[in-house]
C-alpha cells in the first residue's frame, strides 16, 4: 500500500466552527484512496452545512484518476451545503493531471495558502 | 530502449508500475513532466486491465522508445472479447469534470497522440503513444 497521510485540523482565524485544513501527504492511489476517503467523508456527514475546507497539497505527490473523482464528490458535497472547498500548493505533476480534466476551473486553486486562507474567509 | 514487467492483477502492485515507468522516462533524458505523466498513463492502463480483468491473470507492461516518442503498452488475459471495445468507445467518450467515472481514460486521451485497442493472444492489449517532448 501507498504511503499517505490525511491531518484535519480546524482552520485558524476562523470565526466559524466549519473551516477546516485538510492536509495530504504522500501518495494517493488505488491502494488506499478508498480506505483514505473515508475521513473526509466523515467530516461531511458531520458538519453537513456550511463546511468549508481547504485542501493543502503542499506534500501530495501522487493522485489518480479516483482520487480526482472523490476531490469532485467532496467538492460537489461542500458546496451544495453552502460552504467553500478550495486547493492550495499542489506540485507541478498533481496540478498538470487536475487542470488537463478541468477540475482547476471548477475547484479555485491557490499558490499560497495564504492566498487560499484569504479566499475562503472573505 | 525498452523495457518490460510483469505483475499480478492486483492493485497493490501499481505503485511498482508507476515507478518502473516514471524511472524509464527519466533515464532517457526527457523532461520530469513526461515522465510523471508517463507513470500516470502506466499506472492507468493497468489498473483499467485490473478491473476490467476481474483480478485473474498476469499484466504486461512493455515501453519502447525510439527517441521523439513512447509506445506504453498494457496486455492482460481476458476471455470476455467486449472489454476492448468498451474501453475504446470510453476512451473516445465526452467527458464532464464532476463525472466519477471514465477520468483516466480522458485524461490519457489528453495526453498521447495514438491509442490502439485490440483483442489478440486471448486477453487485450491497448498501446498508446506519448511525446517525449514536454
Amino acid at each position: 500500500m501507498s504511503d499517505v497521510s490525511i491531518a484535519i485540523s480546524p482552520l485558524e482565524g476562523a470565526k466559524s466552527g466549519n473551516v477546516f485544513v485538510v492536509k495530504i501527504a504522500g501518495q494517493l492511489d488505488e491502494t488506499n484512496v478508498d480506505q483514505e476517503s473515508q475521513k473526509i467523508y466523515a467530516l461531511i456527514t458531520e458538519h453537513n452545512s456550511n463546511l468549508s475546507m481547504l485542501f493543502d497539497l503542499k506534500d501530495l505527490t501522487y493522485m489518480n484518476s479516483k482520487s480526482i473523482g472523490y476531490l469532485t464528490d467532496w467538492y460537489t458535497k461542500v458546496t451544495s451545503g453552502g460552504g467553500k472547498l478550495v486547493i492550495t500548493q499542489c506540485q507541478d505533476n498533481v496540478l498538470d493531471v487536475l487542470s488537463v480534466v478541468g477540475i482547476t476551473n471548477l475547484i479555485s486553486h491557490f499558490p499560497s495558502i495564504d492566498e487560499a486562507k484569504a479566499a475562503l474567509l472573505g | 530502449m525498452n523495457a518490460s514487467m510483469t505483475i499480478p492483477s492486483d492493485y497493490q502492485h501499481l505503485p511498482k508500475v508507476r515507478a518502473f515507468a516514471y524511472d524509464f522516462v527519466r533515464r532517457l533524458g526527457a523532461p520530469e513532466k513526461v515522465a510523471h505523466r508517463t507513470e500516470f498513463i502506466a499506472a492507468e492502463l493497468c489498473s483499467n486491465a485490473i478491473e476490467y480483468g476481474g483480478g485473474k491473470g498476469k499484466i504486461e507492461i512493455d515501453l519502447h522508445a525510439d527517441g521523439k516518442s513512447i509506445t506504453i503498452t498494457c496486455f492482460n488475459e481476458t476471455s470476455d472479447s467486449s472489454v476492448s471495445t468498451r474501453l475504446k468507445e470510453k476512451f473516445h467518450a465526452d467527458f464532464d469534470p464532476i463525472q466519477k467515472r471514465g477520468r483516466g481514460l480522458f485524461i490519457i486521451r489528453r495526453w498521447v497522440q495514438e491509442a490502439n485497442f485490440e483483442d489478440a493472444d486471448g486477453g487485450i492489449r491497448i498501446s498508446v503513444v506519448q511525446s517525449l517532448s514536454a
